[in-house]
């Protein structure tokens, strides 16, 4: 059986050619050659690590996905702390039951987490009133005064509130595959249905946007 | 393959403005028509509406959340490793189960023996009187 061991070096990645290669020479990897399956590799090696008790490997994860996940969180809620609140939950859920991973272990850890912290965010946003889109940031804006900002500000408040005025699938799935930029499979893997359906999703939120927003299209 | 315009534009909204990124059969299909004007005109409204959308307002992490986030596991303590006697036995390479194994006959053989060192240990000191000179 071939073997290839991970070492992780201030933040670097360096595999090890396997042993029953011609030449044993260790290779450094590095961010953007195969971004998105060596970081799924690490991620399962990681967690590996996590399931021993290993707190050395738990603060990598955090320290690579924290922004991430806290990004996505705050595209549901709109509110800062409240999307701290989701992220810390999830990774300390994480740390304190690392055997919920290993259910799922044919699934990347990054869809599988995506699923936990957007499931989170929809069950919070049920239990809390209806967003309030105009928070400080608009009000401290608003002492620019500048007629060109104001008019970005309106159109950003435009965009908030067709986007909240989605239905949550919609919602769920222009967030994943527009902002998030997961692809259509990625994106239906996390919200747990068919591509299909996530592909029907999906054109419904943005031809909803599109009539909503048409002259701003055509301006 | 040829591709019409209706196919295009849904093409543009489920995958975005950025072909390269199509799946192959639609990426292979989209390049026979992208510079015509009718499907350069769906690239160029698709284009608008994404910078549109791109306009929403984006909230960075705050720095600390991550450093936030470990300091609390430390607090938790540690997880209990879940391992199993499955995963022991797995682990183990089959020298050193047998090493295991050997050991485990030594042990038992050694139990057995005991009563007869005790006995020999007796009959010692029942060579020797009180004070431990021998008789």
């Amino acid at each position: 059986m071939i073997t290839t061991t991970h070492y992780l070096v201030k933040g670097e990645n360096i595999r090890q050619i396997p042993q029953n290669k011609p030449s044993e020479v260790v290779v450094p990897l590095f961010k953007g050659e195969d971004p998105e399956l060596d970081d799924a590799d690490d991620d399962a090696l990681l967690l590996e690590q996590i399931t021993a008790g290993d707190h050395f490997a738990f603060s990598e994860l955090v320290r690579r996905h924290t922004v991430r996940f806290y990004r996505v969180a705050y595209r549901f809620l709109r509110s800062r702390s409240d999307a701290e609140d989701i992220v810390q939950d999830s990774f300390l859920k994480l740390w304190a039951k690392p055997e919920l991973w290993q259910v799922e272990k044919n699934a990347m850890f990054t869809t599988w987490f995506y699923r936990i912290v957007v499931n989170r965010c929809l069950d919070h946003t049920k239990k809390k009133k209806p967003l309030e889109l105009i928070d400080d940031r608009w009000v401290e804006d608003d002492r620019a005064a500048h007629e060109e900002i104001l008019l970005e500000r309106e159109k950003q408040r435009l965009l908030e509130t067709h986007i909240a005025g989605l239905p949550e699938r919609q919602r769920t799935a222009l967030n994943l595959c527009f902002y998030e930029g997961l692809s259509n499979q990625q994106a239906a893997d996390v919200m747990g249905i068919r591509l299909k359906a996530l592909q029907s999703l999906l054109m419904r939120a943005k031809t909803t946007l599109k009539e909503h927003l048409r002259f701003m299209i055509e301006a | 393959m040829t591709i019409d315009t209706n196919t295009f534009r849904e093409y543009l909204t489920l995958y975005g403005t950025q072909l390269e990124s199509w799946p192959q059969a639609a990426r292979v299909q989209a390049k026979t028509v992208q510079h015509q004007p009718a499907f350069l005109a769906l690239i160029e409204e698709e284009k608008r509406f994404e910078r549109i959308l791109r306009l929403r307002h984006m909230e960075t992490a705050p720095t600390n959340l991550a450093q936030r986030i470990i300091t609390m596991s430390l607090a938790k303590g540690c997880p209990l490793p879940q391992w199993s006697f499955t995963d022991i036995l797995t682990s183990l390479k089959p020298a050193a189960l047998a090493a295991m194994l050997i050991l485990g006959f030594a042990i038992g053989f050694g139990a057995l023996t005991i009563p007869e060192a005790h006995n020999q240990t007796t009959f010692s000191q029942s060579m020797t009187d009180d004070e431990g000179s021998v008789l």
